[in-house]
């Protein structure tokens, strides 16, 4: 046997061993949930500061943008948006002193639904893997807990705290693939499982008599008024007994910037 | 050597920066143009690390891209022994 492949039966061994020492640990890693949860602890800390350093930069390419549009193009842009907050305001008042009003009567009858909100940035967005997962600035030491819920402005319901380590916490969205939850869909409440099929959209099978709209809110079977999304098309075939019911959030999560966690 | 390094960081950059298939990408590249990539397995557990939760239908399963890289590491050494074109 030569030298070459001595140092080609040398190499082969050092790799089958490093791979094999790898999945060892791996699979102690793996199957201890504690060490596990760590590790993860000890890396999101350790990224924060390249992801806080991406939202800076993003932050300042934006601005930098601003400059390069015409000026033509941004008195339309002006325009069109004075007239959009114009008319945004006013529908405001109105739901605003319905849901003061809400509110009142619930704490009447001893059901008041009062969190307090925390204001957090989004530091990873959900097209970053394929577990459709959020990652936040705001984690213990902010008072966030593992089962919080997490808002898109303020009332439509993204997901829940899954993973809090000192400053970091990680977010499961419900859309995430697999994951299951009951709502209820339009003015009548219709109860239902919604299932996540990934990036904002569900999917519900209902019986075909069951009257369902286009457009229709669907939310929590809660007290609080918590949207989940909005129904975006129903499929149904003449020859079928099931429609289903495509819906998804009111809110691109891969544009969400700010997210607000009621902590319980 | 170079190559090696240079993949490094641009696994870290396109995992912590970029789309979860830009990094799947990167990774089969290098995969073919670097021998031996074992690299991708630890790469792979870092993205689970950062951005892994379990999976209702895979039985909680909260590993997913580990075993991906680990399956994409064990297919290309295989397909580089069986491909001509890397021969040359």
């Amino acid at each position: 046997m030569d030298f070459r492949q001595q140092y080609k039966i040398r190499k082969k061994v050092l790799l089958g061993f490093l791979l094999a020492a790898t999945l060892v640990g791996l699979v102690f890693v793996m199957g201890d949930a504690s060490s596990s949860q760590k590790i993860s602890n000890k890396v999101l800390q350790g990224t924060l500061p390249f992801w806080r350093g991406e939202n800076f930069f993003t932050e300042k390419m934006r601005v930098f943008g601003g400059f390069l549009l015409s000026k033509k193009t941004l008195i339309q842009e002006n325009q069109s948006l004075s007239s959009r907050v114009n008319m945004l305001e006013v529908q405001l008042m109105s739901k605003n002193m319905i849901v003061e009003e809400n509110n009142d009567l619930k704490e009447l009858m001893g059901r008041s639904n009062f969190s307090e909100g925390l204001l957090a940035t989004v530091v990873s967005k959900p097209n970053r893997s394929p577990y459709d997962t959020l990652l936040l600035d705001v984690g213990e030491e902010h008072g966030v807990a593992t089962g919080d819920k997490v808002f898109a402005h303020d009332e439509v319901a993204i997901g829940l705290i899954e993973e809090v380590s000192q400053n970091v916490s990680r977010v499961k969205l419900f859309s995430s693939p697999g994951e299951e939850i009951e709502v209820t869909i339009g003015s009548e409440h219709v109860g239902a499982v919604a299932h996540g099929q990934g990036g904002g959209n569900f999917e519900v099978s209902l019986p075909r008599g069951v009257d369902i709209q286009e457009g229709d809110v669907i939310s929590f079977p809660s007290i609080s008024t918590e949207v989940l999304g909005i129904v975006e098309k129903i499929q149904a075939e003449a020859s079928d007994s099931f429609q289903t019911i495509l819906f998804k959030n009111p809110v691109n999560m891969n544009e969400l910037h700010f997210v607000v966690v009621r902590i319980k | 050597m170079a190559l090696r390094i240079i993949a490094q960081f641009i696994m870290l950059f396109s995992l912590l920066f970029l789309p979860w298939w830009v990094t799947a990408l990167c990774g089969i590249v290098f995969l073919f143009f670097i021998t031996s990539f074992y690299e991708i397995i630890f790469w792979g557990f870092l993205g689970d690390v950062l951005y892994g939760t379990q999976i209702t239908s895979l039985y909680n399963f909260s590993y997913l891209m580990t075993v991906g890289a680990l399956v994409l590491f064990v297919l290309m050494q295989y397909a580089k022994k069986e491909m001509r074109l890397y021969e040359l």
